[in-house]
């Protein structure tokens, strides 16, 4: 009870101090929003003039679809991306990650406040702004239920964490190799290309989407835009499968995380950091 | 070789308050605040001399540096350098003067200061001959066979700013500016850059100007010195004279030995020695103020006369005499620096 | 004249030879940065295939043209990594350092030390992946071009590179105003990835403003895939011409304007 007093404590202000950070970084925070809009943007246009030329619609999406579905998209990777690798390489590489080793806290904490910051950010400015444009253009209003709703904020929760997760062990690989990054962008293109960022799924050749399917890529991304743009209502056997394999995912990654951790600090030991 | 006359260069700072609200209101109301950095220096320097430039940080010597050297446009007031006129930065003129800064590093980080010597060869289009005599004559005269191969983050300080000394020579220019050049070296460094200094302005009979935050620096090598405050030419002329002018002292500290009964300000032997004034007196050390003129024989009457344990000689600090020069001339100019608002028509914040 | 056309080759030579040697400090990294570029360059290529997994084409363009654009955009992208990129970040740090007052003392044009002096040589391979993709559309959709075609490619492509560097440069300059430039590239980068596709895709207003960064690589494609107005020539030629000269000039402005961080 008293630990989690603490924890609740420093979470606080670990909080407002990266809040602070943030702050003192809107503007550069602002102008990698606006570039991360870009790539679903392109995506949305392409699709737009793709089934302008099947005659209205393809693969059960409408115009109207593909402009809700990557607006999901721009909200949903803002909302559930991570960063923290590029923390973690730059800490460890450059040796200032030894003082952080050394105080009673593990420096992950940081990483979690920082990540809700950029987050709550991104939230404050998007939901208004979507809710402006639905407002001025009907194409963009979504139709979707209080329970996706619901579904939609758990899904976002985890993959957050799983994304999270998966930057942290991609961070961590800097204690064995110095390219830690490149195989960082090697999983983030794929991600890319599998987890609905250019597409949705049923747009994939089936036996791609299929196995998507148990993948850690769908879930992340694709899952939530398709629940908030109300794809899924009424498919709760979808859902409840999709959710499963997410977090599946993430139990398991937390697991091979914290023993990376372990043996991490052991070989930045024997190194001598 | 350098002809100032009546130089000035004025800056407008955008004064920047802070808070939303001022800054909100800065975007339609501007306020600016006037810095003469340089206002109203005139000068000539001949040929070869070794010239230093004294003053305290912001005191408008970066400043004229950068204005002899074409960085800067001046205000007003006439500039010649070597026949040119430098802010045309014509490329005639740019082969003729030479840079160094000692905080700022211009040599390939990553690279032996060799490959750098081949950039500055094609950027200077120094031929083969020239430049090979050059090169070698520098590492002959810096000792610097077994450092110019290693890669520059691997050097020493020291061993860095001979090697940025060596790379800004090669073309062999007329007119060398050093600002701070042994600045962060230690003694036995600073020692090896200024006889450097010397040899070469010797050798090859160049203007050296050098800014210096280290006395020594500029008594060893400079026969005339500047002193600039807030861009006023306090100065200029012998530095002995200077330092007779401002600081016509040496002090004098006393370290009586243990057991010695305790000094009294007042009734010391020294207050009858004349030429002799007390500064502080802590237990048993004495700081005593002694003219140059009375030194060796207050000296003498000390060691004879006194139970002491060791003493020491200083000349005043730089700081001492260049503080004694603005004590004495710059009260009065106050004022300098004043405020104006301008509307947002005045354009940009340079 | 002459005389200094031959100065800067052999300065520009001489950049090279120390970029190379620099570069072999970290030789280690080669093979994983092709392989990486390679990877990229695939992945890019997968994307454009599950579009026509959908559509036979895209805006007009059949899958083979696409590629040859999507060549082109690489090509061009490598131009960015090769020398505008690393050489812009050392910019922004001259400033801030006020090392800038070295190359402003050489006897030597300073746009063009800024411009070249660091080249990060292993992007050649992405500039070469961008022409392999090229070949490979051309060769896969058997489009036969005329020499006229080649010309105005080659042409367009250069003009698309000077553009580039007007562009580049331009967003350089407000480093002399204190923005944070890294900031402005990766902006620059993100509107750049619009031009991986036909400008065709584009609509109305987007269009509008996406129009200089896609015409880009959709002029030089399209002189190959025979899709090409004599008018986009000319537009191309005055846009790189007109900026160039700008570039010129908002470079001399900064430098009139620019005071040492120092001072």
């Amino acid at each position: 009870m008293r630990a989690l007093h603490w924890l609740w404590k420093k979470y606080s202000i670990l909080f407002t101090t990266e809040w602070a950070m943030m702050l003192a970084y809107r503007a550069e925070s602002i102008i990698w929003m606006i570039g991360a809009l870009v790539q679903p943007f392109v995506s949305m246009a392409i699709w737009l003039t793709i089934s302008i030329q099947a005659g209205g619609s393809i693969g059960g999406y409408n115009q109207n679809d593909f402009i809700v579905y990557f607006l999901g998209v721009m909200v949903v990777e803002r909302l559930t991306r991570a960063w923290n690798v590029w923390n973690l390489e730059n800490d460890i590489r450059e040796g200032t990650f030894t003082p952080k080793l050394l105080r009673p806290f593990n420096p992950v904490h940081w990483e979690i406040n920082q990540n809700l910051v950029y987050k709550f950010f991104y939230a404050v400015l998007l939901a208004p702004t979507w809710v402006l444009v639905a407002w001025i253009f009907p194409e963009t209003r979504i139709q979707v239920d209080l329970v996706s709703m619901g579904w939609f904020l758990i899904a976002i929760l985890i993959s957050s964490v799983l994304r999270f997760v998966i930057c942290h062990l991609f961070g961590m690989m800097s204690f064995w190799t110095s390219r830690a990054l490149s195989m960082y962008m090697v999983f983030e293109m794929l991600h890319f290309f599998l987890a609905g960022r250019i597409a949705p799924m049923s747009l994939f050749p089936a036996w791609l989407s299929e196995m998507n399917q148990w993948l850690p890529f769908y879930g992340s991304v694709g899952l939530p835009v398709d629940l908030i743009s109300g794809r899924l209502m009424g498919h709760t056997d979808l859902i409840i499968q999709g959710i499963l394999v997410l977090t599946a995912w993430t139990v398991a990654l937390i697991g091979l995380s914290v023993w990376q951790w372990r043996a991490g600090l052991k070989q930045y030991g024997a190194i001598g950091g | 070789m350098i002809d100032v006359k009546d130089l000035t260069k004025h800056y407008k700072v955008h004064v920047r308050e802070s808070g939303l609200r001022a800054a909100l209101k800065s975007l339609v109301n501007r306020k600016f605040r006037d810095v003469r950095a340089v206002d109203g220096i005139s000068f000539q320097i001949a040929e070869g001399e070794m010239v230093g430039f004294l003053g305290p940080n912001g005191a408008g010597k970066t400043t004229t540096m950068k204005l002899l050297t074409g960085l800067l446009h001046p205000t007003s007031g006439e500039l010649r350098v070597g026949g040119f006129v430098p802010f045309k930065q014509s490329n005639e003129f740019k082969r003729n003067i030479s840079l160094v800064m000692g905080q700022k590093s211009q040599l390939i980080w990553d690279l032996p200061a060799s490959e750098t010597f081949e950039v500055h060869r094609a950027i200077y289009e120094i031929d083969d001959r020239s430049f090979k005599k050059q090169r070698d004559g520098l590492v002959e005269l810096l000792q610097l066979q077994a450092v110019i191969d290693k890669p520059v983050r691997q050097l020493s300080l020291g061993e860095r700013m001979k090697c940025e000394l060596a790379a800004s020579l090669l073309h062999q220019p007329k007119l060398v500016f050093l600002d701070e050049p042994t600045i962060g070296l230690d003694v036995h460094m600073q020692e090896a850059v200024r006889q450097f200094i010397q040899a070469y302005n010797q050798e090859f009979k160049a203007t050296i100007l050098l800014t210096s935050h280290y006395m020594t620096d500029v008594s060893a090598l400079c026969e005339r010195v500047m002193v600039i405050n807030r861009g006023h030419l306090l100065y200029d002329g012998k530095i002995s004279e200077l330092i007779s002018r401002f600081a016509p002292n040496k002090r004098l500290t006393l370290q009586f030995a243990p057991g010695s009964a305790e000094m009294q300000a007042d009734d010391g032997p020294w207050s009858t020695w004349g030429d002799v004034r007390v500064v502080r007196v802590e237990g048993l050390v004495v700081e005593l103020e002694v003219s140059r003129e009375a030194m060796s024989d207050v000296v003498q009457r000390v060691l004879s006369q006194l139970p002491i344990q060791d003493f020491t000689v200083e000349d005043p600090s730089l700081e001492d005499v260049i503080g004694q020069a603005f004590n004495v001339e710059t009260s009065k100019r106050e004022d300098d620096f004043h405020f104006n608002g301008h509307g947002a028509d005045d354009g940009d914040d340079w | 004249m002459w005389r200094a056309v031959k100065k800067y080759a052999r300065l520009f030579r001489e950049f090279i030879r120390t970029c190379i040697v620099e570069e072999m400090e970290y030789r280690a990294h080669f093979v994983s940065n092709v392989f990486m570029s390679m990877l990229l360059l695939a992945l890019s290529v997968l994307t454009v295939q599950l579009y026509f997994y959908r559509a036979p084409s895209i805006g007009n363009w059949t899958f083979d043209q696409v590629m040859i654009l999507l060549g082109v955009f690489q090509a061009l992208q490598g131009c960015i990594d090769f020398y505008l990129q690393p050489n812009m970040n050392r910019l922004v740090q001259h400033i801030r350092k006020g090392t800038l007052d070295y190359i402003l003392t050489k006897p030597v044009d300073s746009m063009f030390f800024c411009s070249f002096r660091h080249l990060v040589l292993w992007r050649l391979v992405d500039v070469a992946g961008g022409f392999a993709l090229v070949g490979y559309g051309l060769w896969h959709g058997s489009i036969p071009v005329t020499v006229w075609q080649w010309f105005l490619f080659v042409l367009l492509f250069l003009t698309a590179v000077a553009i580039l560097y007007a562009l580049w440069m331009a967003m350089m300059m407000f480093s002399f105003w204190a923005v944070k430039v890294d900031n402005l590239s990766y902006l620059f980068q993100s509107l750049f990835e619009t031009a991986r596709v036909p400008m065709s895709v584009y609509r109305g207003i987007v269009l509008v403003v996406l129009m200089p960064m896609a015409c880009l690589t959709t002029f030089p494609a399209a002189a190959l895939v025979n899709k090409l107005h004599s008018q986009d020539v000319l537009i191309m030629l005055g846009l790189a011409v007109g900026m160039l000269v700008s570039a010129r000039w908002l470079w001399n402005y900064a430098l009139r304007h620019y005071t040492s961080a120092s001072s």
